[in-house]
């Protein structure tokens, strides 16, 4: 392998090239940046967020430090309001171009870790009016759809809109596929219900008062949310 | 260590961005990371999801893309229908074969991007992060030179495979190092959820397991692992914040000749195979353990550009000569 360079092109072309490589990674080293964002009062709400939140409080009471959630989430939100807004701006003038070549740089991997996950849960409604469950997320027993379900692109739509606050309308045309791709698979169905069924993950580590004994991995405990029904009539319409 | 003037500074600079080398690392990459896109686009054909996610609204989709502010090109230039979406979604998957040929090898992989971008925008929560930055290395592909080999346009100009041997630019190749770090070391210093810290037990992975839209291993009980896991996330992070140093160690690679310690030994111990090995256990251990479709496929066809053409020359020469090369 050669130490000294071989070097290519001649005239200006090597400068201007240079130039144009300097203002593309000023620009991405822009966007890779990590930075604090404001967090919008329904997403401080989750339940996630406010454990999170308790125990930053915890760690500022243990070294002297004594704030009420509402008093560091404002101060969260003043300075990455201020970091989003010099971002924004930084950024502005490059934005077209990022947009029309889907590039950027944003690689927060798992930062949070969920102890709250939702588990995906499918429903139909049979003629006798009996509910029966035909997909759970992680269930062998229960596996309709769930090559579909879990592939990344779909999951990706379910579960970002889940973790938030509100999940906003696409979980609704979300449902509303389910519907349709699970009605026409069971022809005797006449409603569908999607639903995500929040749990706590507790550690094997955690104390008494959390865990049950320590021996298991969860909590029993689990709490149904952002429930969609769907029936025949309005899948059909 | 003399100062450098700002016009010695801009001259080295050039000089850097204008180094040269065979274009056998770069048409590997090309192959690889348009062959991940391609089975992708396969994985979303055999599962009937081609509506579902791109798709306007009104028509079936699960995206709302008249609804986005603006609309994306591709429903503003074209009629809102699935008919739009399909032919969309054909040329997508022509210019990615295409460019994985290296058939029109620059066009197509124009065209690929741009079309991948606009699937991004028609349904953002269905783009995840490995396709930002599969958009990201192969734009930087598709503007080098990683056609003059290993391609279809290679045999047309030159009448072999492999080409005529010619050096080609480098920076593509330098690029998607930066790259590779960035997305390592930011992702790590992003990883500030308590799980992933002692005051949170180290407990991140095993949290991250049971997730049931994410974890193969959810619903088991892990907790006999846990002990594994908390050293796996301690790795992880430690492994990730590290990342600035692979580019020095590709560095010292490139530099072997001058003295120094520091560059002897990690040219020694040939820290740069060391730490990208660390990264195919962890890749590998994702895939073992998580649903998360191309992303460790992806991440680990990357590395290739952590080694200089002449590497894999020697490597498919005389394999045991590869490390001295």
């Amino acid at each position: 392998m050669p130490s000294e360079p071989d070097l290519v092109g001649t005239g200006p072309w090597p400068r201007v090239r240079a130039g144009l490589i300097a203002l593309a990674l000023a620009v991405h080293a822009c966007a890779a940046t990590p930075m604090p964002r404001p967090i919008k009062a329904e997403d401080a709400r989750t339940a996630t967020a406010v454990e999170e939140m308790k125990l930053w409080l915890d760690v500022l009471a243990s070294v002297g430090i004594s704030a009420t959630s509402d008093q560091l989430l404002a101060l969260v939100n003043a300075v990455g309001g201020a970091c989003s807004t010099l971002k924004k701006s930084a950024l502005a003038p490059f934005q077209p171009l990022l947009r029309i070549t889907g590039t950027g740089q944003s690689w927060a991997l798992f930062a949070y870790p969920d102890r709250y996950p939702n588990r995906l849960v499918v429903e139909v409604r049979q003629p006798g009016g009996q509910w029966e469950t035909v997909f759970r997320g992680a269930d062998p027993e229960h596996t309709f759809l769930a090559p579909q379900l879990t592939f990344r692109r779909i999951r990706g739509v379910y579960d970002t809109a889940s973790s938030r606050g509100s999940p906003g309308k696409v979980y609704d045309r979300f449902a509303d596929w389910v519907a349709r791709q699970t009605l026409a698979a069971q022809p005797n169905a006449t409603d569908v219900r999607i639903k995500m069924v929040q749990f706590h993950v507790d550690l094997p580590d955690d104390g008494p008062g959390e865990a049950e004994g320590g021996a298991s991995s969860r909590s029993d405990e689990e709490k149904t949310r952002l429930v969609r029904l769907r029936s025949r009539e309005q899948v059909e319409r | 260590m003399s100062v450098r003037s700002p016009r010695q500074l801009w001259r080295d600079w050039v000089t850097l961005w204008s180094r040269t080398e065979r274009p056998y690392t770069l048409a590997l990459l090309r192959i690889v990371l348009a062959a991940t896109v391609f089975a992708d686009q396969l994985a979303i054909l055999q599962l009937g999801l081609v509506e579902a996610l791109w798709a306007p609204a009104d028509v079936g989709g699960i995206g709302d893309p008249m609804g986005v502010v603006p609309p994306p090109l591709l429903y503003r230039l074209f009629a809102a229908t699935t008919t739009t979406t399909w032919v969309a979604f054909g040329l997508w998957v022509a210019s990615t074969l295409s460019f994985c040929l290296g058939l029109f090898t620059r066009a197509s992989g124009l065209l690929m991007v741009l079309l991948y971008a606009q699937f991004a925008l028609i349904l953002p929560g269905g783009d995840r992060g490995i396709d930002m930055l599969l958009r990201n290395t192969l734009l930087v592909l598709a503007l080098g030179a990683s056609g003059a080999a290993l391609s279809v346009d290679a045999r047309r100009k030159t009448g072999s495979w492999l080409g005529d041997g010619a050096q080609v630019p480098a920076w593509p190749r330098y690029m998607l190092i930066l790259q590779l770090i960035v997305v390592y070391f930011t992702a790590g210093v992003q990883k500030i959820g308590f799980a992933w810290l002692p005051v949170g037990h180290f407990s991140a992975l095993y949290i991250v397991l049971q997730d049931p839209a994410v974890a193969k291993t959810a619903g088991m009980d892990l907790s006999a692992w846990y002990g594994l896991t908390q050293f796996s996330t301690a790795t992880t992070l430690l492994w990730e914040w590290s990342a600035p140093l692979l580019g020095l160690a590709i560095y010292y690679r490139d530099t072997r000749d001058r003295p120094g310690r520091l560059r002897a030994t990690f040219n020694r111990l040939d820290f740069r195979a060391l730490w990208l090995l660390v990264g195919v256990l962890f890749h590998v251990g994702i895939h073992l353990t998580m649903r998360i479709g191309i992303f460790p496929f992806a991440m680990m066809a990357l590395y290739l550009c952590a080694w200089h053409p002449d590497e894999l020359v020697a490597l498919v020469r005389r394999p045991g000569r590869a490390r001295a090369a």
